[in-house]
């Protein structure tokens, strides 16, 4: 209960450093998104609950200073996490850095797909943004930028904890 | 195989539809303006740290001298092209009421000034500001800078912020004309988060690189003579009914913090 009320906090906090400072920075830096960045690490380490209600918690408290439909913020987020989460179990089951990078990246994909095509959904008639040259590019550099950090960031936590495997998987002995 | 117990699949989903429900009925909107009214001196304070590492990243990354005259001598041209466009205008103005009906000049346009507290994901596209309808905003209203120089216009109004459209936004339309030359009118509307477009501009009217665009008046709440940008780009094409004018802004978006609106 605890880490879920802490995980939410601190998914808000990270929420309003993306908001006010990270958005605001000059190309490229305002690329990475750092609630999915965190949302890898808490759906690996701890699980689908434990990335679920911070998802939730960071969506809504974006959508409350979002423009956009209410909801889509939230919405985006929790349905990313749970179609990564169904690929977790499904194909990457260990905690190698191969299985981070992938989840990271299916994690911005789905969430940009979710968060950009839902309002499609919902208003098809109504122009939403222009999906031109410099659209597709800011996609592909936060994918991009997502994946390095997410390197850097699973070497510096796996000096910290031994949670991790490394990134050639050894033989185990089945008991 | 991950399994969430029904049960508890129906109370998030109820949870969820109660929460959007209790948004668009407006009976959560108390909680959230007071979650905004708490948070947006936070998010101005952050986003005013966010534009000043911008500001040091822009002058490590050019030679810092020249830089920073650069900067001096485009700040003072703003400056004076800013209030060289009004002038003119109000001049302008000025003699057609006197010859018809013996007015004086006009005071000086009210203004509000606004912190910026975030913007969208996408840069170009829009930014947020801590003034709303409680400070008697409303949609259309011209954002300009410290020079005078618009910025963008007033999209969304809620009760104590509002979003406004970069003047590069797609969605962002200006009744613009050609400073000096009040009878060559188009609208300026924002083309790809970098530029701005004259729209609607004459085959015959004569346009030259350099000139200034500036607001035309004609359109409700905003004021003549606001400088919008400077022509770079004239495309005439024989088969086509209008010229192609393209604008270059005089501002960084990166650098704003703080911003001005024109009340009418």
């Amino acid at each position: 209960m605890h880490f879920k009320i802490a995980s939410c906090l601190f998914i808000v906090f990270l929420a309003i450093i993306q908001l006010a400072f990270i958005n605001g920075l000059a190309s490229p830096f305002f690329q990475p998104n750092l609630i999915l960045l965190t949302l890898v690490f808490f759906l690996v380490l701890a699980g689908l609950e434990a990335a679920f209600w911070p998802a939730a918690a960071g969506g809504l408290f974006l959508d409350i200073f979002s423009f956009s439909f209410f909801g889509l913020h939230a919405l985006s987020l929790v349905l990313a996490v749970l179609f990564s989460y169904f690929l977790l179990i499904k194909f990457f089951t260990n905690r190698s850095l191969y299985s981070f990078l992938t989840l990271i990246f299916s994690l911005t994909l789905f969430y940009q797909l979710f968060f950009y095509g839902l309002p499609w959904l919902l208003e098809p008639f109504r122009q939403h943004l222009i999906l031109n040259g410099i659209f597709w590019e800011a996609r592909l550099l936060e994918l991009i930028l997502n994946l390095a950090v997410t390197f850097i960031l699973f070497y510096l936590v796996n000096f910290i904890s031994r949670r991790f495997r490394p990134v050639f998987l050894r033989k185990e002995k089945k008991r | 195989m991950f399994k969430f117990p029904r049960k508890k699949i129906f109370l998030i989903g109820a949870g969820a539809g109660l929460l959007i429900f209790l948004h668009f009925t407006g009976l959560s909107r108390p909680a959230e303006n007071s979650i905004r009214s708490f948070l947006n001196p936070v998010l101005s304070r952050i986003y005013f740290l966010s534009s000043e590492w911008n500001k040091k990243y822009r002058e490590q990354a050019s030679r810092e001298d020249l830089f920073n005259k650069i900067a001096l001598l485009e700040a003072q041209i703003k400056k004076l092209l800013a209030e060289n466009a009004g002038l003119r205008a109000l001049e302008e103005e000025n003699r057609v009421l006197r010859e018809h009906l013996n007015f004086s000049a006009q005071n000086k346009k009210p203004y509000l000034l606004a912190n910026i507290v975030a913007r969208s994901d996408d840069q170009s596209s829009s930014f947020i500001i801590d003034k709303g309808r409680a400070e008697g905003l409303i949609a259309g209203l011209a954002v300009v800078d410290e020079n005078g120089v618009v910025v963008g216009k007033v999209a969304v109004v809620r009760e104590n912020d509002a979003e406004v459209y970069f003047i590069t936004n797609h969605n962002c339309k200006l009744a613009a004309s050609l400073e000096g030359v009040g009878e060559i009118a188009g609208i300026a509307r924002g083309n790809l988060g970098l530029t701005i477009t004259l729209e609607f501009v004459p085959q015959a009217a004569e346009i030259k690189t350099g000139q200034t665009v500036i607001t035309s008046g004609l359109e409700k709440n905003i004021p003549r003579g606001l400088v919008i940008g400077k022509v770079f780009q004239i495309s005439k094409e024989n088969n086509e009914l209008w010229q192609e004018v393209s604008l270059e802004p005089f501002f960084q978006p990166g650098e704003l913090f703080v911003v001005g609106i024109v009340l009418p």
